[in-house]
């Protein structure tokens, strides 16, 4: 989970003395951020799946894919909530100028031309 | 500059103040500046949501440690915040290049030099920036075991996150360190205000009622939200627990390190017995942990699982109702 990283635990010596341990990571942690991991993931193909039916657009896949909501996205993307919120709309969406497509693509890393599409196979993964 | 001396910390605030304070010849220990900035704490807010899931804190609010330990030791933080990211860089490259290493807060889901599955939209981050080659940056960040170096344009991205306790480019350093305080005053008046704050609080969300009192709601979850989000509401508190860069069992175990190193300094027998206490305490809330992690990953769905995780809650907030309450007499 921590990618081989280690990180420093307190933990007390057979002195009794306290001293930093690197830890890999244990059980009960693992088990909760892989919870918090999924529970990304599923949001992700929630979101692919509606975007794929047309029910929101792509913009909706790939906020999910940042982790982000529309109220982060705004920020980010310096766009009224209220205004993201109609972008979240395919007819609207495909109807946007390159202008606000630009801002978007920005606030969410990605090139332009990959903001209107969406991927090929089943990507739930982030990043 | 390649004379920063990189020290692995258990969590980021105290790491980063730890290292800024010894790069300026004061050389304390990460469990003292933690404990002398008043680091721990417990409370628990149902109707402040983070993401739809209640918070749940081990600790005092960011940045406490900071004005803590400015406060206890006469030392004055020069703070910087920017409304323009590359006036923020710019700010940033005149600091490092005359030699001054600063603290900067950051968002960690910007930062690739975590671990994917460690990047969440996080943005209380803070790890110490202290030289730059190129178009990249030298950083000490005391989550990780060695230096590393990050691309300017992620680290401005970072810095300058958006959200909740948005960073907005928040550069930070020492001035006035003394170089060989007295710890003693410093360590009691800490030792105290900590001890006031987790027994005295009157409400009841905060300090150690609060741990009981998240118990009680706690046990509610499975039939007030549903199985499912019972379940992510328990590993949430997990998470906040174990994961967020704690140094185990929610600061617990930091604090019973800075209480030892106390306890000596001061040759108090209390605060010895106190840390001893504060150890096995910390060693439960693994144990509550450990069944929490249990629950999620089983799917235990019943409301026995949820009373077990109650009554090991419960448990923990009397056991640290009785610690501090010796500990506000003990100095």
């Amino acid at each position: 989970m921590l990618g081989g990283h280690q990180r420093a635990c307190y933990a007390v010596d057979e002195h009794g003395r306290y001293v930093v341990v690197g830890s890999l990571g244990w059980e009960a942690e693992n088990i909760v951020n892989g919870q918090a991991n999924d529970e990304v993931r599923a949001e992700i193909a929630t979101a692919l799946g509606c975007a794929r039916r047309g029910e929101v657009s792509a913009l909706a896949y790939h906020m999910a894919r940042r982790q982000m909501d529309s109220g982060m996205l705004a920020a980010y993307a310096e766009i009224s909530r209220l205004r993201v919120w109609w972008h979240l709309r395919p007819q609207v969406f495909r109807r946007l100028p390159d202008k606000v497509l630009q801002r978007y693509a920005e606030a969410l890393q990605l090139p332009l031309a990959e903001l209107r599409t969406l991927p090929a196979e089943n990507d739930c993964e982030r990043l | 500059m390649s004379d920063f001396e990189h020290r692995h910390a258990g969590h980021c605030e105290s790491g980063t103040v730890a290292a800024l304070l010894r790069h300026q010849g004061l050389d304390l220990s990460e469990p003292m500046v933690f404990g002398i900035g008043g680091g721990l704490f417990f409370l628990h807010l149902p109707w402040l949501r983070m993401g739809g899931i209640p918070l749940t804190s081990y600790r005092d609010a960011p940045r406490a440690i900071i004005k803590n330990i400015g406060k206890r030791f006469g030392i004055r933080w020069k703070q910087h915040r920017y409304r323009d990211p590359a006036s923020g860089m710019r700010a940033l490259n005149q600091f490092v290049d005359s030699g001054r290493p600063v603290g900067v807060q950051t968002s960690v889901y910007w930062l690739p030099y975590f671990p994917v599955e460690m990047r969440f939209h996080f943005n209380g981050h803070n790890l110490v920036v202290y030289g730059r080659e190129g178009s990249n940056y030298l950083i000490s960040d005391p989550i990780g075991e060695t230096v590393v170096t990050c691309a300017a344009e992620d680290l401005q991205r970072a810095r300058f996150a958006k959200g909740v306790f948005a960073p907005r480019g928040l550069t930070y350093y020492p001035e006035g360190v003394p170089r060989n305080p007295d710890l003693r005053p410093a360590v009691r008046d800490a030792i105290r205000a900590t001890a006031k704050r987790m027994v005295d609080m009157p409400v009841p969300m905060f300090g150690a009622r609060g741990i009981g009192w998240m118990a009680r709601r706690l046990e509610r979850w499975p039939e007030k939200l549903g199985a499912e989000k019972a379940r992510k509401w328990v590993g949430s508190i997990v998470r906040m627990q174990e994961e967020i860069g704690t140094g185990g069992a929610g600061f617990r175990f930091i604090y019973a390190a800075f209480l030892q190193e106390a306890g000596d300094l001061l040759n108090n027998a209390t605060l010895r017995e106190c840390a001893t206490d504060l150890t096995a305490t910390g060693d439960r809330w693994r144990e509550f942990a450990v069944q929490g992690a249990l629950l999620v990953k089983q799917r235990q769905d019943g409301g026995a699982a949820y009373t077990r995780l109650a009554t090991l809650l419960r448990e923990c907030g009397e056991r640290e109702q009785e610690i501090f309450t010796r500990l506000k007499t003990a100095v």
